[in-house]
């Protein structure tokens, strides 16, 4: 496999919603979807092993690029623990690291439509809930583009792999944002528990 | 007429049946030319390398793509003017009914989702006879409906915690295992077959241990046990949940958390502005209504 972005993974990240439902549908589990050939589903099925390892190649180079980004720092043993199974990284399309001890607030990425037309690398932290109000004061109104779900957890969004983009460029822009957004949450809930 | 005159015959015959269209770049001339050039070559004898996938994948799909999304689309549609009463009246509650756990963020608390489970189970009267009902009929027994009593958090010994337990005196007990985001433990599933199975033993009922999950998968373990989804209780309760009493719009309100947080079923406003996946996601939920046991 390349290390580069392919042009069919290029193709299924531009076309978000409808793409993905075609695409990453468990056939046998869901049924097909209305509307889709046997012709197309034939070649979607060869398509996708190639596909899948490559998406799990980009988002296992997404965490190689953070754990960089850490090299030495005391959030990295912790991170490193991160076990996300490629079946995960495919299905759920995320991958998640410990940024605490005992899971209590961990961060990760994620590669998702989420209703949009296309998409997009969405960067995380989620903390438990009794910690969310230590972690919002260490980061909000200080990220460019911080943003909050409806659960509580911080994100950031970034525009998805290109095509020809190498795998080790994506994990390094992903590392330094995804660190810019753990790192002062880490540190500042670090603090807070041992105090 | 053998298959490789067939196919070259039959390539030649598309090709020359379609008009040239000067500056068409897809479509129909490139099938019809590929069709000759696999018939002729298959009339030759001469093997041909196999296109590679992702040339299959832009040649089928990539180049169709606006086509395929129309149909795909269209027939999405087609599905939902198809919908029954019941569906309708299925889609209308999720659409009207606030999730309970979303406010409290607990949407994936295990012990709040067994707790809500227990609830369910040892609901009287109408509603919570049928619940019982359509509970035994999702794992394929046939139980008494009454006389549950019905505990959460239930010790069976040393480190062996259940979370669900249900007891008919004299006739039937049932462990749940509930799990959202946890994997088991080391030998978890075993030690509860065996303590259930003890318990059996002594009091000469029938003993069943299940595992229930977001997505039905079956625990790891060996141990006899069935393997149940959220999903399959969301699909065979929602509709139960359509009566007046408050205690039913909680548990309509509980489903409508498996519903958004599971199942990413999040239905707000008119289906023709949910994002596509919502609509799939709908469809399918909607048509498995009428479908039979799937354990």
């Amino acid at each position: 496999m390349s290390r580069e972005v392919s042009a069919v993974m290029a193709f299924v990240l531009r076309h978000g919603e409808v793409a993905r439902e075609v695409l990453f549908r468990d056939v046998q589990e869901e049924g097909e979807l209305p509307g889709v050939t046997a012709a197309e589903r034939a070649a979607v099925e060869r398509v996708e092993p190639h596909l899948r390892e490559e998406w799990v190649a980009i988002l296992s180079a997404c965490r190689e690029g953070l754990w960089r980004q850490v090299a030495g720092h005391p959030a990295a043993s912790n991170l490193r623990k991160s076990r996300t199974r490629a079946s995960t990284m495919w299905r759920h399309d995320r991958v998640e690291m410990p940024l605490l001890a005992g899971w209590k607030a961990t961060c990760g990425v994620t590669l998702r439509p989420w209703g949009a037309a296309t998409h997009k690398l969405y960067l995380w932290v989620w903390t438990q809930k009794g910690l969310q109000s230590i972690a919002a004061s260490a980061v909000e109104g200080k990220i460019e583009g911080l943003w909050r779900s409806s659960s509580g957890s911080f994100f950031l969004t970034l525009e998805p792999p290109q095509e020809g983009e190498s795998f080790n460029a994506i994990g390094e822009r992903v590392g330094v944002a995804l660190w810019s957004l753990a790192r002062p949450i880490h540190e500042l809930l670090s603090v807070q528990r041992s105090g | 007429m053998n298959t490789e005159q067939r196919k070259f015959l039959d390539g030649y015959l598309a090709l020359t049946a379609e008009p040239v269209v000067v500056g068409a770049t897809s479509g129909g001339d490139d099938r019809s030319q590929r069709a000759f050039l696999d018939g002729f070559l298959a009339l030759a004898g001469v093997d041909q390398p196999e296109e590679p996938a992702n040339e299959e994948f832009r040649r089928v799909v990539i180049d169709r793509w606006q086509f395929i999304r129309w149909r795909i689309e269209g027939a999405v549609s087609a599905g939902f003017a198809g919908l029954d009463l019941d569906q309708h009246r299925a889609l209308r509650l999720l659409e009207d009914t606030p999730s309970l756990l979303h406010p409290l963020g607990r949407e994936r608390d295990e012990l709040t989702h067994s707790a809500l489970l227990a609830w369910s189970l040892e609901r009287t009267g109408e509603l919570g006879e049928s619940l019982r009902a359509a509970f035994l009929d999702a794992l394929g027994l046939e139980y008494p409906t009454a006389g549950w009593q019905v505990r959460t958090e239930s010790v069976l010994g040393p480190r062996c915690r259940v979370d669900v337990d249900i007891t008919v005196p004299g006739i039937w007990r049932c462990l749940v295992e509930v799990k959202v985001d946890a994997g088991e433990r080391d030998h978890q599933l075993d030690d509860y077959r065996q303590n259930l199975d003890h318990h059996c033993s002594m009091t000469e009922t029938d003993g069943t241990l299940v595992f229930l999950t977001t997505d039905g998968r079956p625990g790891i373990s060996e141990a006899r046990h069935k393997s149940l989804s959220f999903r399959e209780l969301l699909r065979r309760w929602l509709l139960l949940t359509d009566r007046p009493e408050p205690e039913a719009r909680y548990l309509r309100q509980w489903l409508r958390t498996l519903a958004r947080e599971f199942y990413e079923l999040v239905v707000v406003g008119p289906a023709p502005t949910w994002a596509f996946s919502t609509r799939v996601r709908a469809l399918d939920f909607l048509q498995s209504l009428g479908e039979s046991n799937e354990s």
